[in-house]
């Protein structure tokens, strides 16, 4: 793609980047603050695109850019570029490539609480790279991870737990985090399907009527909110048993707040006993 | 060249820089300091005595101030418009100052919004924007202009509404509320595009909440007041008409002098003597045919002179090596010719 002839010029209404913003978040906002179509944008940027909808608010990394890029991205927001560096990962990424390491595990993308985002005076959508751990805003008391956000006002125990999970795992590494919470995720799944945890099945269903949604059926988000306490639980369970040993029935019942007995049929227990990459055959008689 | 001073006064950057410019004046040396200076710092102090005195002092004329007060009057009873609000149309022959009153204006009306508002505040907004007409000028190219202003790039496939729409919609979000559109009488509504142009120009106005105060050559006089649609602009737009300065009556001579003075005092140099220019006021007169664009030109370029050759003063000598334009020497030759005859006929 060639550049355009004449030199760039700051647009007339400056965007400021927002935390953890993604690039294709900020360039889109960009563009529409500024009246412009996001492919003339990419043209004004020099990145090549080649399908018309390469560069989403998703997007947040540096395919398609040429050697300019960074630069024109600084002159048309009229910021330095040690100062977008900062704020975009994926521009100092470009600009000093890392020696060859193993690939990281996908990102996870969330959207911005709306609220966090008009203090900023921000009305538009974005796309932010979330943590792990990242599902809510929990100054706003707002539910991100899905499609619409849900209102956690209701049940203030869900932003408690997050707040304190945050806390435990403030030290530990991103894929590590990650994967215990897709384990948390899959145990979670299989509770809510098979009656393992009647009891914890009755604290989620007395949960679904704070936010009008009795007749959810799984999967769906308001599950997933209900289910997000002991979520967490699972995923600080899993998290402690990897640096050391579990007293798995009084732990679990405590982060839980429900009596636990192991079960082999359990997931929770399963996962926890037995050895990494041991698979599980699917139990169909009921625990003890 | 520095980067800034590559962008224009029809740019939003050229016009900040103007906005900007601190009109310093330097500080004029005793002898007994002029000659302890090195060299390279004689250069330099010279150097900026040629700075100043290129660009010279923005003299608070009669128009200007009127301009000035007109104008102003005009933003505050627009600010609450929805429609149909008033504006201006500076008109007059080449060199009678409409430009830089219309700037001065704006830079005026720039500096006070940031005096009222804080620096902060005014930062996020563009409350001046100044375009000139192109000859021959399209609804597409007029759009183009206030897009290139605003600093809006124009992609080659957008078409008219597109480039309009976000024009519009940028300078409404940066508050523009005084727009200044020179060179006016480059729309020439007895031809189809110079009448799709006003009306483009009429839809701007409607679109973007600001006063629009245009600026143009003997505006009455080439059709843009003519017409249903020059009819139109002239039911909502007063007129301010510059003029040279007369020579005729005592009234006239004084403010001719006045402006002279004025000139004068702002002089950075060395050797000038206090009134001499003012004793040459007839003369000058004679040189400009009292137009403000041609006196500011003849006296800066005999500062300039005075400086270079190292005279540093103004005389007549020095004034009649400067050559001014056109109008100004044709109109000289022509009284001096008409003089002369009714002399010779006497």
């Amino acid at each position: 793609m060639s550049p355009p002839a004449e030199p760039l010029r700051r647009l007339p209404i400056p965007v400021r980047p927002f935390h953890r913003e993604t690039i294709g978040s900020f360039l889109t906002r960009l563009a529409y603050t500024n009246d412009l179509r996001v492919p003339h944008l990419l043209e004004l940027t020099a990145i090549a695109s080649r399908e018309p909808h390469d560069i989403t608010p998703a997007t947040d990394d540096h395919h398609g850019w040429s050697p300019s890029t960074p630069h024109r991205i600084a002159a048309l927001t009229g910021r330095p570029l040690s100062n977008l560096a900062a704020a975009f990962p994926v521009i100092g990424e470009f600009l000093a490539p890392a020696p060859a390491t193993p690939a990281p595990s996908a990102a996870k993308f969330l959207r911005a609480c709306r609220y966090c985002a008009a203090a900023r005076n921000i009305t538009s959508m974005i796309i932010v790279r979330a943590r792990p751990q990242d599902y809510l805003c929990i100054q706003h008391r707002l539910w991100h991870h899905g499609i619409g956000d849900v209102d956690l006002t209701a049940i203030p125990q869900l932003v408690d737990a997050q707040r304190r999970h945050n806390r435990r795992v403030r030290t530990l590494l991103p894929a590590a985090i990650a994967e215990a919470h897709q384990q948390a995720r899959d145990i979670i799944d299989e509770w809510i399907t098979e009656p393992w945890q009647p009891a914890l099945i009755e604290h989620w269903q007395q949960r679904l009527p704070l936010l009008h949604a009795a007749e959810a059926r799984h999967p769906s988000p308001q599950l997933n909110v209900v289910t997000h306490p002991e979520l967490l639980a699972v995923a600080d369970l899993l998290l402690t048993a990897a640096n050391r040993h579990l007293n798995l029935e009084n732990e679990a019942a405590a982060r839980l707040g429900i009596p636990y007995r192991p079960h082999p049929g359990d997931p929770l227990t399963h996962r926890l006993t037995q050895p990494a990459g041991h698979p599980r055959r699917h139990q169909r008689s009921q625990p003890d | 060249m520095t980067e800034d001073e590559r962008f224009p006064l029809t740019t939003r950057e050229g016009w900040q820089r103007f906005v900007d410019a601190d009109a310093g004046e330097p500080k004029l040396l005793a002898d007994s300091e002029l000659e302890l200076l090195a060299e390279n710092q004689r250069i330099a102090y010279d150097q900026d005595r040629l700075d100043y005195h290129s660009r010279l002092i923005v003299v608070a004329t009669p128009t200007i101030r009127q301009v000035y007060t007109t104008g102003r009057r005009l933003v505050l009873l627009n600010r609450h418009q929805i429609s149909a609000r008033r504006g201006l149309i500076i008109t007059g022959a080449a060199g009678t100052g409409k430009t830089t009153a219309v700037t001065q204006l704006g830079r005026n009306h720039e500096l006070l919004l940031r005096h009222r508002l804080g620096p902060q505040a005014a930062s996020g907004r563009v409350p001046v924007v100044y375009v000139t007409v192109p000859p021959s000028a399209t609804p597409k190219m007029l759009a183009s202009e206030f897009a290139r202003f605003a600093g809006l790039p124009v992609h080659p496939r957008q078409n008219q509404a597109d480039i309009t729409n976000a024009v519009c919609d940028v300078l409404s979000r940066l508050r523009a509320d005084l727009v200044l559109v020179d060179e006016i009488h480059n729309l020439d509504l007895t031809t189809r595009i110079g009448a799709d142009a006003s009306d483009q120009l009429k839809y701007l106005a409607e679109r973007i909440p600001a006063t629009f105060i245009y600026a143009g050559v003997n505006v009455e006089g080439n059709g843009l007041l003519a017409g249903t649609r020059g009819r139109q602009i002239a039911g909502r737009f007063g007129v301010i008409t510059c003029q040279g300065f007369a020579y005729g009556t005592r009234l006239q001579r004084q403010e001719w002098r006045a402006l002279i003075a004025t000139l004068e005092q702002s002089l950075r140099l060395h050797r000038h003597t206090p009134g001499q220019l003012l004793r040459l006021d007839a003369y000058l007169h004679e040189r400009t045919d009292g137009m403000i664009g041609s006196l500011s030109h003849l006296i800066r370029g005999a500062a300039v002179e005075a400086i270079l050759e190292g005279t540093e003063k103004i005389t007549r000598e020095t004034l009649d090596r400067i050559s001014l334009d056109q109008v100004a020497e044709t109109t000289r030759a022509h009284r001096k010719n008409t003089r002369r005859r009714h002399e010779s006929a006497g």
